[in-house]
């Protein structure tokens, strides 16, 4: 050992060889899989175009949206019986906004007040409703619920298991994994862009997105950023940058480290180029509110539109509008929050038609679960199924799709607290979605193991909502 | 100078040995080690002694007879301070080594005075009034809200000595989970009072917070058991489920049966079994019904309000716990979970009886020990771990379940906390949040601090890295005990929460903190005050003039010692390409800390 000025020198690397570190790790684990090698093994690459470009727009409503007062029942019969049940939550009829629809078992609905672009996408034929649609690994009727004797959905009206299981399409068992991600998994090989995921999400990881090997882009309302100074040429940032890309470039075997590094690196070489890719085409004509929810669909639109510059022609996005969890103060709160949504729609719906795209786009929305229809004093509880909307040019629009029943107590989908049960399965739903954007019968029977116990022709669109034209 | 390195290479040689053999036993380790305790009465001269004012260290040939000069030591000290607070300062990390007595400093952490959070955040919210005023704002203008809670908690954090109370009383803020984003009155009190509950009963019975937290009014409100009423039949009302659902699955039993050593009791198809069924929180709910305001505020009642069940969370005054008003509770018996309640007793003692029927709960212990200690020392302990730990909640030894100072050191103490072997396990650890790795970096590195002000609201802090205390976005915090991220993690079917918000986006959010800290070097830029709290560069001239040094000493105190000769190599290639002269000497210490700060030693704790 020669001596050193410090004696913090010469100890320091000693200790380094004979401590902890010599004890070292032994146990190399397998690496991150690179997905694109995965998915460009097992489907040819096909070059992107306007013509085949194919995007879902999940929103989901997080925190379980009362959405009976979003599509609430409006012609007599109907709305007195939601009327006597809901009790001091219930919209007065004369408010409520009319949908030209066929009606519905004699039944005819509206929206709430306060969603008139919603009210005139849907009468323009732009927008649907899927009514009482939830959870289910099988159809089960309300006898059978109380027999208990048919499989239920894992963690039934707990926020973080419905919430999870609307995003994996797999109820009856507890999966990190969600549907857009296995899709991902799937096509995204189809993508020229093998640097930024097609799954992008404007809220952060979430259960949607996650495949089994590909994982979300991230991106904020207002886009992305590399790291400050990077590319800066002078001696202290050659310097830096030096130093950034060796430790990103290191061979990690700890497995926190490990996707330490590979999340961090990925960010790295991908938000540079989506955000010059997104600069690069100019702002947008259409004008979207200073809302959360618009500005986050403002980013959606603007990466769709730079969809060929980045070479995608399979997206999916994530956007999360949480707090609707209204166990207090349902209506004042939906006053509120349910306006963002329909102008958020309708402005999102605006931008796709100022692109060209709103056949190639479908927004649909997810939420932990309906709530109940009696009410807590002031708000709701965690129930079952609720009342979901679709947007898109490609969705048969102007319709209210399932079984709504009627909302009395005595109902026979109904459970004690005005619980209802879901006459439509979230995988129906989901599944449909899926086969318009193009996954293969089998591959949607994978992802979506229970789809035959709802039908058995996994091939054909589970309910029909969407149009299989582009 | 040949001298002093001779001895401590001797020395660390032998107890490298020591430490080997004892790890791979695993037994306890570190009771004791060569020359340790052993110096007394012994004088050491040698021609290496050496002082040098700005250091932090000198080299004194006594320190390696003691043991005090021996950086595996420090790096013990500052590894365990990292578990056991946000990190430690350089001379508490060198105290602590001297001592070498975790368990002594964890029993000298029992017996200091609480930081009172009510009381500090109303100093703070006074200071940052009379300088609001003092910068040409009006009295009228300044808002007591959220934000100045947030200032006293990084004043606390920065600056108190209760180091693991505060530690503790972080972790339980994300278990039992309030949050500015919610319906709670965006007032400074309502934070401070709530946080008071957490830090007075981290070193309490978990039951006895339970009961404060169910109290309290600012859970009350956030969820919504506040003011709620009985079943009504004619109005075709029913008591609220939130707070009865959330009690059970978030803060005590969880969602599925549970083994002493938090593995899941499975049927006979492999699957979990419910812990309750919709019937058990329907009844629960009834338990917490006729809760309501203990207090107004000062306005209310200067405007003829009086206390009653009625108030609105508007009057409410969010410091004075709820009131049980039992003409609104839910009469008749309970039954749940298989416990009857039974029919007769005030509000008060149905739940005292739910409580009860919680903490007597065989989930309680391992589902509140696992998240206790995936929030201080890993995210996947072991199930020897967890039962270790949960043992001791369930008797303290001296009969007495859920006593959290017992289990904190038992969390703490545990060779899975502390050995070299489970350290090195490369599944053995956890990502630290991103405010961890705020609050870190900022304790142990040198500032400049002209007002004492360590306050931030962490607003853009937030927005880059989704994280801030007492800010997640529901009560199910901002991750989750079992998220598992693609790739290894999950591939190993294990599980890291701090992952699930760590993306694309606040991945670089977090460096581009990291850069600001270190190359604008500002740390806490409060709107109210002139002066900014900032890294102290010159104080590391001395240090960053032999790259060497100051990568030794940021090793130190950030990663414990656990930067490796590749990731050193890399900082001393970058340092070395700014060659020495004053400006770089600061452009030296900026590139370090920086790099460090980015590099997974730092920002995995292990």
């Amino acid at each position: 050992m020669t001596p050193e000025r410090n004696p913090g020198i010469s100890r320091r690397k000693f200790i380094a060889t004979t401590g902890c570190a010599a004890i070292g790790a032994t146990t190399l684990l397998s690496s991150l899989i690179n997905m694109k090698a995965v998915a460009a093994a097992a489907l040819d690459k096909r070059a992107g175009s306007s013509d085949d470009y194919k995007a879902m727009v999940c929103i989901l409503l997080a925190g379980g949206s009362d959405s009976h007062n979003m599509l609430v029942p409006r012609s007599n019969e109907a709305w007195q019986q939601y009327s006597l049940t809901r009790a001091n939550l219930a919209l007065p009829q004369s408010q409520i906004l009319q949908l030209n629809h066929t009606p519905l078992n004699g039944h005819s609905y509206g929206v709430h007040p306060l969603m008139p672009e919603v009210r005139d996408l849907f009468n323009s034929g732009k927008l649907s409703f899927i009514s009482n649609v939830g959870t289910l690994v099988e159809p089960i009727t309300k006898q059978q619920y109380l027999n208990n004797n048919k499989k239920l959905p894992l963690g039934l009206f707990s926020h973080s298991d419905q919430v999870k299981h609307w995003q994996t399409g797999r109820p009856g068992e507890r999966k990190s994994y969600g549907w857009g991600g296995r899709i991902a998994d799937l096509v995204q090989s189809q993508n020229q862009n093998d640097l930024i995921s097609m799954n992008i999400s404007l809220d952060g990881s979430n259960q949607f997105q996650m495949g089994e090997h590909n994982v979300e882009f991230s991106l904020r309302p207002t886009g992305t950023s590399g790291i400050n100074g990077y590319g800066t040429n002078n001696i202290y940032h050659n310097l830096r940058d030096a130093a950034i890309n060796n430790i990103l470039d290191k061979d990690y075997q700890d497995i926190y480290e490990k996707t330490y590094i590979s999340t961090l690196k990925n960010a790295k070489e991908g938000s540079g180029v989506l955000q010059n890719a997104i600069d690069a085409q100019g702002e947008l004509a259409t004008n979207f509110s200073n809302t959360a929810l618009s500005q986050k669909l403002k980013m959606v639109a603007k990466v769709i539109k730079a969809r060929e510059s980045l070479g995608f022609s399979r997206q999916t996005f994530f956007v999360n509008f949480a707090g609707w969890d209204h166990h207090d103060d349902t209506l004042d709160s939906q006053l509120a929050m349910l306006p963002e949504l329909s102008q958020g729609l309708a402005e999102f719906n605006q931008a796709l038609e100022e692109m060209g795209v709103s056949t190639n786009v479908t927004t649909f929305t997810i939420s932990d679960f309906g709530r109940t229809l009696t009410s807590n004093g002031n708000g709701s509880d965690h129930a079952w199924g609720g009342n979901m909307l679709v947007m898109g040019g490609s969705v048969n629009g102007g319709e209210i799709y399932g079984d709504y029943p009627l909302l009395n107590i005595s109902n026979e989908w109904m459970l004690p607290r005005g619980v209802l049960i879901p006459t439509t399965s979230s995988t129906e739903y989901m599944s449909e979605l899926a086969l318009w954007f193009g996954i293969s019968p089998g591959d949607v029977a994978d992802i979506f193991p229970d789809i035959t116990n709802f039908t058995s022709n996994p091939g054909a669109y589970p309910i029909g909502f969407m149009n299989p034209g582009i | 100078m040949q001298g002093k390195s001779t001895i401590s290479i001797l020395g660390a040689l032998l107890i490298c040995a020591f430490l080997n053999l004892v790890a791979k036993a695993q037994v306890a380790v570190y009771s004791d080690f060569v020359g340790a305790g052993h110096s007394e009465g012994i004088s050491v001269t040698t021609s290496s002694d050496h002082i040098q004012s700005g250091w932090t260290r000198h080299a004194v040939g006594l320190r390696t007879i003691d043991g005090g000069g021996l950086d595996s030591k420090r790096m013990e000290a500052s590894r365990f301070l990292a578990q056991a607070a946000f990190g430690g300062k350089p001379e508490e990390i060198a105290t602590l080594a001297q001592s070498n007595d975790f368990e002594g400093w964890i029993d000298w952490q029992y017996t200091l005075l609480k930081t009172d959070m009510l009381t500090l955040t109303n100093q703070v919210t006074q200071q940052a009034k009379n300088a609001h005023i003092q910068g040409g704002g009006s009295a009228s203008s300044f808002i007591a809200n959220s934000k100045l809670f947030q200032y006293a908690w990084w004043q606390a954090n920065m600056t108190k000595q209760d180091v693991l109370r505060q530690r503790a009383a972080a972790a339980l803020s994300e278990i039992v989970v309030i949050s500015t984003v919610g319906n709670i009155r965006n007032e400074n009190v309502a934070y401070a009072s709530y946080y008071d509950v957490l830090m007075k009963n981290a070193f309490g019975n978990y039951r006895a917070l339970l009961k404060e937290v169910a109290l309290h009014p600012t859970m009350g409100v956030y969820l919504t058991h506040f003011r709620n009423p009985k079943t009504n039949e004619s109005a075709n009302t029913f008591p609220d489920e939130n707070f009865a659902r959330e009690i059970l699955q978030l803060f005590s039993v969880g969602l599925v049966q549970l083994n002493q050593d938090g593995s899941v009791i499975t049927d006979a198809e492999g699957k979990g079994i419910p812990t309750y069924t919709p019937e058990d929180i329907r009844q629960l709910a009834k338990v917490f019904t006729g809760l309501g305001a203990g207090g107004i505020t000062n306005e209310a009642a200067n405007s003829g309000n009086f206390v009653s069940f009625n108030t609105t969370r508007n009057n409410l005054d969010y410091t004075v716990p709820m009131t049980m008003y039992n003409e609104q509770h839910e009469n008749g018996s309970k039954q749940i979970m298989g416990v009857t309640i039974p029919s007769g007793q005030t509000g008060m003692e149905d739940i005292d009886a739910a409580l009860n029927m919680i903490m007597n709960h065989s989930n309680t212990a391992p589902f509140v020990c696992t998240k206790l200690i995936q929030q201080m020392v890993k995210s996947n302990p072991s199930a020897a771990y967890v039962s270790d730990v949960a043992e001791v909640f369930a008797n303290n030894s001296d009969g007495v379940k859920g006593d959290l100072k017992a289990v904190i050191k038992a969390i703490l103490l545990h060779e899975e906390a502390r050995t070299c072997l489970w350290q090195t396990d490369p599944t053995s650890g956890k990502l630290r949040n991103p405010s961890q790795r705020y609050l870190h970096f900022a304790k142990a590195m040198a500032l400049s601090s002209p007002n004492g002000a360590y306050w931030t609201n962490g607003f853009a802090f937030e927005s880059r890295t989704n994280h801030l205390p007492m800010n997640s976005p529901s009560v199910f915090n901002f991750y989750l005990p079992e998220h598992q991220p693609a790739g290894p993690i999950r591939e190993a079917n294990l599980t890291a929460p701090e992952f699930q918000i760590f993306n694309a986006s606040t991945s670089i959010g977090y460096v581009n903190e990291a850069d600001g800290w270190t190359r604008t070097g500002i740390l806490f830029a409060p709107s109210e005050l002139a002066q900014n709290v900032t890294l102290n560069k010159q104080y590391y001239n001395m240090m960053a003039s032999d790259p060497e040094v100051l990568i030794n000493h940021l090793d130190l105190i950030l990663c414990h010692g656990r930067l490796t000769d590749e990731t050193r190599q890399i900082v001393r290639t970058a340092l070395e390409g700014l060659v020495s002269s004053p400006d770089n000497l600061t452009q030296r210490i900026e590139m370090a800390a920086f790099l460090i700060m980015i590099s997974p030693e730092y920002t995995i704790l292990k």
